[in-house]
């Protein structure tokens, strides 16, 4: 098996028990979220985390700061993970 | 192009900062996040009687809430106090406390205080400072005033997170690593919590950051011939870092062994020798003009600050060390990653334990990473060695610092946990560094942007466990 092969299988296994780590975040992730769901009347969650505050933190302006936020990190991550299976791939050859 | 793509990084980073930090402002109560109301108590005092810190009286000092704080202040809390958890009974989104407060904004007697709050042993930089975005909403209510302070705080985390991505960008000379690194900064629950909060952690923290990177400046040209541009920097910012926090203390090391390499690297010639002088004479005037400025240390604080306790010591140090229990260690990795409002709520044990797991692995890619750059020294390597040694350097040394803080603390004012995790934030961007070109080394290039993506899912998805930690128990109990 030459170098690079080598390297390559070493470099795979890295990327699996990564992804393992980020598994089990995933899992406590939305263990809790459920959690929270169950405990939780989302109108009435809304309504809470607008008082005391001024008018531009109130809901929606409140919810709408975490929908781009998600959205733009999410689009960071996909671009990530889409160069990242296209640099995997590519044919060094 | 290669240079367009950094500053579209960098724009991204900071899109991603300001976004985050307006929802996380949002989402923790005013004044929950450790410590807010003497924060906010010594800048209103600022703002509203003089730009220096007040003079210390001679009444213990309140850790939470001055009984002397201005009345909107202790309206504010006892308003915060009440709407927590089952303290909520309405469906409405604004409730009576708002129009009060916003009242009260209109007496100029409601914001008188005397400033005797704990923040006032801290050096004032970030406090004057503070008082920026407070004048300039003078005329609303307390409730406005406390989160245009927390913007001014998430100012200097997203400088933290920019810094941060050319602190990984200088040392492993990868993008994608070093926009995770980044994402880290901008996402690590307590950096997250930290940069958004009326305090002066979030200013000592991206300081430290600008520090960091300015050292790293310094340290990719040629040892002989400092960059005087740089030296100025490091001289202000150091000064400025100093009149913030003490743990800024952790990055001085750093420039001292700059400093040392300049002078063995040029030997007696003159135009180093005039751009040290000109470094330190930067941070000497700094220093001056910030304390002149900004602080009136009280001659007990400064008395208690100077005078070193006779059994501190190298050798009680080393005791110290020799004697630290595996419970302080779990302490500062608790307190380092999850703390929320006022240390009542933490992490929950799953995510401890699989912060915990997730810290093994990398560990072990350590000491991966060590057995390749030792057994492959030829392998073509995408990072600098100096950078990446520095970077382990200063990291270590920011955990000595603060193992020291807290040998101090018990010696000499018998406090045991005097000091928490978040201290160490001040070296994030140097551990983030070191940790990105360990992760980097462990696979080969065609895998690292894939590396990146998953490392960045698992930090995304760690922060939004600490929100929910938070909304679950300031909002439902």
């Amino acid at each position: 098996m030459s170098a690079e092969n080598r390297a390559l299988r070493w470099g795979l296994l890295s990327l699996f028990v990564a992804a393992l780590c980020v598994v089990r975040f995933l899992r406590t992730f939305l263990d809790e979220l459920v959690k929270l769901r169950i405990k939780a009347d989302v109108s009435l969650l809304a309504a809470r985390m607008s008082q005391l505050k001024p008018l531009a933190w109130k809901t929606p302006a409140l919810f709408a700061y975490g929908i781009v936020t998600l959205l733009l990190v999410g689009a960071t991550i996909v671009g990530l993970l889409v160069i990242g299976v296209r640099d995997a791939l590519r044919d060094d050859g | 192009m290669k240079r367009h793509l950094d500053l579209v990084l960098v724009v991204l980073v900071v899109s991603i900062s300001i976004l985050r930090g307006l929802f996380w402002i949002g989402v923790y109560p005013a004044l929950k996040i450790a410590d807010e109301p003497s924060h906010f108590d010594d800048i209103q005092y600022r703002a509203e009687h003089a730009l220096r810190a007040p003079r210390a009286g001679d009444k213990v000092i309140n850790p939470v809430l001055s009984p002397t704080a201005s009345r909107e202040l202790s309206t504010l809390w006892a308003a915060t106090q009440h709407l927590w958890q089952a303290g909520f009974t309405t469906r409405r989104h604004a409730v009576p406390e708002e129009r009060t407060l916003r009242d009260m904004a209109s007496d100029p007697g409601s914001r008188v205080t005397n400033g005797q709050s704990s923040a006032i042993v801290y050096p004032g930089f970030a406090y004057t400072v503070a008082t920026i975005p407070y004048l300039l909403f003078s005329r609303a209510s307390v409730l406005v005033r406390v989160l245009a302070v927390r913007v001014a705080s998430l100012a200097w985390g997203t400088l933290f997170a920019v810094c941060t991505f050319f602190a990984v960008r200088w040392t492993a000379r990868d993008r994608s690593l070093a926009l995770v690194g980044a994402l880290f900064a901008i996402f690590q629950p307590l950096a997250a919590q930290q940069t958004v909060a009326v305090n002066n952690d979030a200013a000592v923290i991206a300081l430290c950051a600008l520090l960091f990177v300015g050292q790293l400046a310094l340290l990719r040209r040629p040892a002989d011939t400092p960059s005087r541009g740089w030296l100025i920097l490091l001289g202000c910012v150091t000064a400025l870092a100093l009149d913030t926090k003490p743990q800024a203390w952790a990055l001085v090391p750093g420039t001292m062994l700059l400093v040392l390499r300049a002078l063995l690297a040029s030997g007696r010639r003159r135009s180093t020798q005039v751009a040290l002088a000109v470094g330190v004479a930067s941070f000497i005037v700094m220093r001056v003009l910030v304390h002149l400025i900004c602080d009136r240390m009280a001659p007990g604080i400064a008395a208690a600050s100077v005078v070193a306790h006779p059994s501190i010591g190298p050798l009680g140090f080393a005791k110290f060390l020799w004697d630290l229990d595996d419970k302080f260690i779990d302490y500062l990795f608790s307190t380092g990653w999850g703390s929320f409002c006022w240390l009542d709520v933490h992490l929950s044990s799953a995510w401890q334990d699989d912060l915990h797991s997730a810290a093994l692995v990398l560990w072990i890619a350590c000491g991966i990473a060590a057995a390749i750059a030792w057994l492959f020294p030829d392998t073509r390597r995408f990072w600098d060695p100096g950078p990446v040694a520095f970077s382990f350097f200063t990291a270590a040394t920011g955990f000595m610092v603060i193992l020291f803080a807290e040998y101090y603390a018990r010696t000499y004012f018998l406090a045991v946990r005097a000091v928490q995790g978040r201290a160490l934030l001040v070296v994030l961007p140097a551990a983030t560094a070191f940790f990105a070109t360990v992760l980097g080394t462990i696979v080969p290039a065609r895998l690292r942007t894939l590396l990146a993506a998953i490392v960045a899912i698992g930090i995304v998805l760690l922060a939004a466990g600490s929100l929910v930690t938070v909304v679950a128990y300031e909002y439902v109990g």
